[in-house]
């Protein structure tokens, strides 16, 4: 952290400590940066689930909503306009995550309340890399706040500018929840696109508005939101045309003993590359390729989400093989696959991880369970 | 034309700002989708010199991304010799409409003084620069003092 908010960062934080000896739950101080893209760092301790006693899990729960007041408290004395919070509490014993979906819903609740509405912050984010986690939280402020005010999830790339300091050096992807607190803004009625007052505003499914001659031009280019990046509508691919087949094998994999097997197959035949190809007109290489799930309710689900997000074009694309380094052959589209059906092998199970990861790589196309007709 | 509209305000915003870190922003009265300024950084090894930059913006501003160009050589990992610099808020596949102009500037300068190895324009530097940080500075810091604009005064 102290390489990526400066020497001022690193000051205030020997500074503190060096005055201060205890820091406990519900409080929080702050340390400036020399970063250009957050002014400041807010410092909280979070409660443990594991610190608490059975009966007495509803104090964490109450300890954990006054800490995330207790921040954005601190974001006002700074007068700050906005706040990113990552997920606290949920990494070492950890509280449950609806529950912390819901203190995080009750604790700005509580901070409007204690403000009575008037508040230098306008947006509060919520950012995480797990992109289940985000869902989650969306549905509950959907649920708790004016539907017509929904809050947005968006996908931020690597290297944009606002994840910067969390992308330097792995390669995190990051969701990100943008609450708008409906506290006054001042400047709501201008369009971002053109910077003129709002003309018959158009919403999109994220929230955000904009005059309907700017969005209308927007969407020409692309069915990306101007503001958060979300994806409008459903996105599809340049995968070559090909099928996939799932097949049902006896065998198990490793970590699901008696459980059988769904085996998928791809197949996309060579062919020539498309306008929408990288070069247009030259032949490209097809390829079969295999991947692996266990038949239970999970496995099951991912299957028929892959199968939409095949279906959308977006499973393969036309690039160059990061293995062989050749060009204009036919590549994974960022999709995690188990390759492997053998035990313990690399791109294969055990991997207590993937299923998440593959829901979140799915939920970055636009692909969720939402899409499963019933 | 809603670029020119646009522009004008974010000039005008930019010019209000006043930045430490980018000054001394020209342009030209009859064309305002060709901006010029000096970015100052204040992080060492750039901060014994100025570098000037040009933004070019498309006719078909915000729903295009600018282009920015280094006037001034300058010793980076992610600006060549031609001075194109790969900026990814501005890549097409990033750039969003509602970027503000104040936004690239920041995250320009924010990538002038802290070089990305991991996409490097000139791999030699980005080597060099993972290898013998020393090194790389004690060259960034004689190139700029040989190839840098003046840094304004005040």
């Amino acid at each position: 952290m102290y390489e990526a908010a400066g020497r001022q960062y690193y000051e205030d934080h020997v500074n503190y400590i060096r005055r201060n000896d205890r820091f406990t739950v519900r409080t929080s101080v702050s340390s400036s940066t020399n970063n250009h893209y957050y002014k400041y760092v807010i410092h909280t301790t979070e409660p443990r689930w594991q610190d608490y006693r059975e009966n007495e899990k509803h104090k964490c729960a109450l300890d954990f909503q006054q800490t995330i007041v207790c921040c954005l408290v601190e974001a006002e004395k700074l007068k700050l306009k906005s706040i990113a919070l990552p997920f606290v509490s949920t990494g070492i014993s950890p509280i449950p995550k609806d529950m912390c979906a819901k203190e995080y819903c009750k604790a700005i609740e509580e901070y409007s309340r204690i403000r009575n509405n008037t508040s230098s912050l306008i947006e509060i984010h919520f950012i995480d890399k797990n992109y289940a986690l985000i869902s989650l939280i969306r549905q509950e402020f959907a649920q708790a706040f004016n539907k017509s005010e929904q809050p947005c999830v968006s996908k931020l790339e690597p290297g944009r500018q606002n994840l910067k300091p969390y992308s330097k050096s792995t390669k995190v992807r990051a969701a990100q929840l943008r609450v708008r607190t409906g506290m006054d803004s001042g400047n709501s009625e201008v369009c971002s696109i053109c910077w003129n007052k709002m003309m018959q505003p158009k919403k999109l499914q994220c929230g955000h508005l904009f005059c309907s001659v700017c969005i209308d031009h927007h969407f020409k280019n692309e069915p990306t939101c101007p503001e958060c990046g979300g994806i409008q509508g459903i996105l599809t691919g340049i995968q070559p045309p090909g099928r996939m087949e799932t097949n049902i094998k006896s065998s198990s994999l490793c970590g699901f003993p008696g459980t059988n097997t769904i085996e998928i197959v791809y197949v996309i035949p060579s062919g020539i590359q498309g306008a929408e190809h990288p070069n247009p007109g030259r032949p490209f290489e097809g390829i079969t390729r295999r991947a692996y799930l266990p038949n239970n309710t999970k496995g099951q689900l991912i299957a028929k989400l892959l199968q939409i997000a095949f279906d959308r074009r977006l499973i393969f694309t036309i690039g160059t093989s990061r293995t062989t380094g050749k060009t204009g052959v036919v590549i994974w589209n960022d999709i995690s696959h188990k390759t492997n059906p053998e035990p313990n092998a690399m791109f294969g199970f055990p991997d207590d991880m993937y299923f998440d990861r593959v829901l979140d790589d799915l939920g970055f196309k636009g692909v969720t369970e939402k899409d499963i007709q019933p | 034309m809603a670029a020119t509209r646009r522009l004008q305000k974010e000039l005008g915003d930019l010019r209000k700002a006043d930045l430490k870190t980018f000054r001394n922003i020209i342009v030209d009265e009859s064309n305002i989708l060709k901006w010029e300024g000096l970015i100052v950084p204040d992080q060492v090894p750039f901060n014994k010199g100025a570098f000037k930059v040009e933004i070019n913006f498309p006719a078909e501003y915000p729903f295009k991304p600018p282009k920015v160009t280094f006037k001034t050589k300058i010793y980076h990992p992610n600006i060549d010799e031609k001075g194109q610099v790969c900026l990814p808020i501005i890549s097409p596949e990033h750039w969003k409409p509602a970027t503000k102009t104040d936004q690239v500037i920041q995250s320009l300068i924010a990538l002038v003084q802290e070089p990305e190895p991991g996409h490097p324009l000139r791999p030699d530097l980005a080597e060099e620069f993972t290898r013998d940080k020393k090194k790389f500075f004690k060259n960034a810091d004689e190139y700029t003092k040989k190839h840098s604009e003046k840094r304004p005064t005040d």
